[in-house]
């Protein structure tokens, strides 16, 4: 989960602390579409899974994205 | 920080995301800005101030296109880039081929169009690069077909983003831009010093003899003989070759006379054959030729050697393939690596020539006891004039690359000499020198920069192959009579660096007055009532100003 929470810290330029598994992505001021893909294309390389488009609907919080990176 | 411009047809915005630690990029936020960007006089490509310009077409969205498509984009695109041919002239503008989704739906029987698009688009690239020399071929495509196209894309990535790159494509884009940067600023290795046995041919020839080495144009020997074709290809654009190997000369000796030894004793500036540590060597042709540490790039299949030569810290140490099959690709590798350039110049092929002549003139000069005799022996001329349109190339190439003699070590872009050039208080000087043994080429350069009754010298370089003949004697010296009337003093400066502590005292030497020094930085003047002393050892100087 640490490793999980530095590669959205990364990708936002934000310190880690600064973020929890409840933070809502709309809520991270600099969160844009593009990071969005970047952080999809990040986590497939870290952890090697594919994550399909349909699993992307409904994803608002940090954690959501987190229980679908662990259930591929 | 390096700053470029990237236009594209497709989302870029990761890519300068990836990039932005490095090289600062301007992008427009959004798909498909090209053609807008470059027709819009208010877009970032024109505020801003670049070292290059970068126009990745890419082709992922031509898997819906049908020839008429195919043919309206390019019409566009082409008409655009000829609008920004005409409004940026003074620095790089790489414009990449296109790679064109190759999976169709398709019989045996039906012709498929992507091949033509591809060399159509490549064709029509070429023309523009043929009429503007600012403009170069950015072989995407080609790099896309090493990485394969399935790993270069992502669908995901296209659907959600309009950014049809996956991660490796995104790293594959960004390590173009840099090499293609690196190949700007000259970032180049002088040449490659390698060792013979099991690096040039297969086997150990002090043992297996001529017949047990492999080494041939088929089957096995043909890795090592393809391996010396792309070094000699290397050769063809400047990288001097030379061998550093523990071995007895007489037994490398009949390897030269083989057909399939591709590379001949005349190819290499330096050959050490004999049983001296290979750094000890490397540090005797650096002296022999003038060089500083870290010119070389050393290539031995020994990881002893290598170890060694790391430690001695005077050469690049790349690792050596495990696979030998692999030797062409890693001969390719390292000239994009270390030898990347935008262009080859004059002097760039005539290389190793220059400095096996100056080989020659070494050995006249051990002969020859007197310095002066020497001097007067070798014929020495020089040619001095205000730089010319077709020697910008060679002269960013001095101003980026020389260490050892450069007074100020100020790096300029091409872009910045052009404007320096159209600026009427400053004078570029550009300096050729030739003798009995040859042509050196455009070897020096001299920047110099008019303030009210001063002539500043913002920058005076030499390559390092022209040093110790007092060209720099005869440089200064007509200077000073040219300026002699138009201004009251030379006001010149030495800022020291690592490389460069051979001119420390040039400028006292030339009978300059030291004025102050600022943190490392030596001032002097030189008052130009009297003219300077020419030198005699040069049978010919011509000088022309404005």
């Amino acid at each position: 989960m640490e490793r999980y929470i530095e590669i959205v810290a990364e990708i936002v330029e934000v310190d880690t602390n600064t973020l929890a598994l409840d933070t809502a992505f709309e809520d991270i001021p600099e969160w844009d579409s593009m990071l969005t893909l970047t952080l999809v294309m990040e986590l497939e390389a870290e952890y090697g899974i594919s994550i399909p488009m349909e699993c992307l609907n409904g994803i608002t919080t940090l954690g959501d994205m987190y229980a679908l990176v662990e259930r591929k | 920080m390096k700053k470029i411009a990237l236009l594209s047809n497709v989302t870029v915005g990761m890519i300068a995301t990836k990039l932005k630690k490095k090289i600062h990029v301007c992008i427009s936020n959004g798909y498909n800005t090209l053609v807008n960007d470059i027709y819009n006089q208010t877009s970032c490509l024109y505020t801003g101030r670049y070292d290059a310009v970068f126009l990745l077409i890419d082709g992922y969205e031509s898997k819906n296109w049908d020839s008429i498509r195919a043919d309206e984009y390019y019409e566009e695109w082409i008409s655009a880039i000829d609008v920004l041919a005409s409004r940026v002239t003074d620095v790089p503008i790489f414009v990449s081929t296109i790679s064109i989704e190759a999976q169709r739906i398709c019989s045996y029987s039906e012709k498929t169009y992507w091949r033509d698009w591809e060399n159509k688009w490549y064709n029509k690239i070429f023309d523009v690069t043929t009429k503007n020399n600012n403009i170069y071929i950015w072989d995407l495509a080609r790099v896309i077909y090493d990485v394969g196209s399935n790993n270069y894309y992502s669908s995901k990535m296209w659907y959600m983003g309009g950014a049809p790159f996956s991660k490796l494509g995104i790293d594959t884009v960004c390590q173009e831009i840099q090499y293609a940067m690196d190949a700007m600023f000259e970032k180049r290795s002088k040449g490659i010093a390698l060792d013979l046995d099991n690096t040039l041919w297969g086997g150990v020839i002090g043992e297996d003899g001529i017949t047990g080495i492999e080494l041939s144009n088929h089957k096995e020997g043909e890795r090592f003989y393809d391996f010396q074709y792309q070094l000699l290809e290397m050769k063809k654009r400047g990288v001097l070759l030379a061998v550093l190997s523990k071995n007895n000369v007489e037994d490398v000796e009949p390897v030269w006379k083989n057909a399939d030894m591709l590379i001949k004793q005349e190819d290499l500036v330096f050959a050490y054959i004999n049983w001296d540590e290979k750094a000890a060597n490397l540090r005797l042709m650096q002296e022999e030729l003038n060089l500083t540490d870290g010119s070389f790039v050393f290539v031995d299949d020994n990881s002893v050697e290598r170890e060694k030569m790391l430690d001695a810290m005077i050469a690049e140490v790349p690792e050596f393939p495990v696979d030998t099959s692999m030797l062409r690709e890693y001969a390719i590798n390292l000239y994009n690596t270390y030898f990347r350039q935008l262009r080859t110049t004059d002097e760039d092929s005539m290389k190793t020539d220059m400095y096996q002549k100056d080989a020659k003139r070494k050995e006249m000069r051990k002969r020859i006891g007197s310095y002066e005799q020497y001097l007067q022996r070798l014929e020495l001329t020089a040619d001095i004039h205000l730089i010319k349109e077709g020697e910008y190339d060679r002269v960013v190439q001095l101003l980026n690359k020389t260490n050892q003699f450069n007074l100020t070590t100020i790096r300029y872009s091409k872009k910045q000499i052009v404007n320096m050039n159209h600026d009427d208080t400053i004078d570029i000087f550009t300096v050729y020198s030739a003798d009995r043994f040859g042509d050196n080429g455009l070897v020096g350069v001299l920047i110099c920069r008019k303030e009210e009754d001063s002539v500043i010298i913002d920058s005076f370089l030499m390559s390092c192959r022209v040093m110790g003949r007092k060209l720099e004697h005869v440089i200064l010296s007509e200077i000073t009579m040219y300026y002699k009337g138009k201004a009251k003093k030379l006001v010149a400066s030495y800022i020291k660096t690592a490389k460069n502590i051979p001119v420390e005292n040039l400028y006292e030497e030339l009978g300059f007055k030291l004025t102050a020094i600022e943190n490392g930085k030596k001032l002097y003047e030189y008052i130009l009532s009297d003219g300077m002393v020419g030198v005699s050892a040069y049978s010919n100087v011509k000088f022309k100003g404005r």
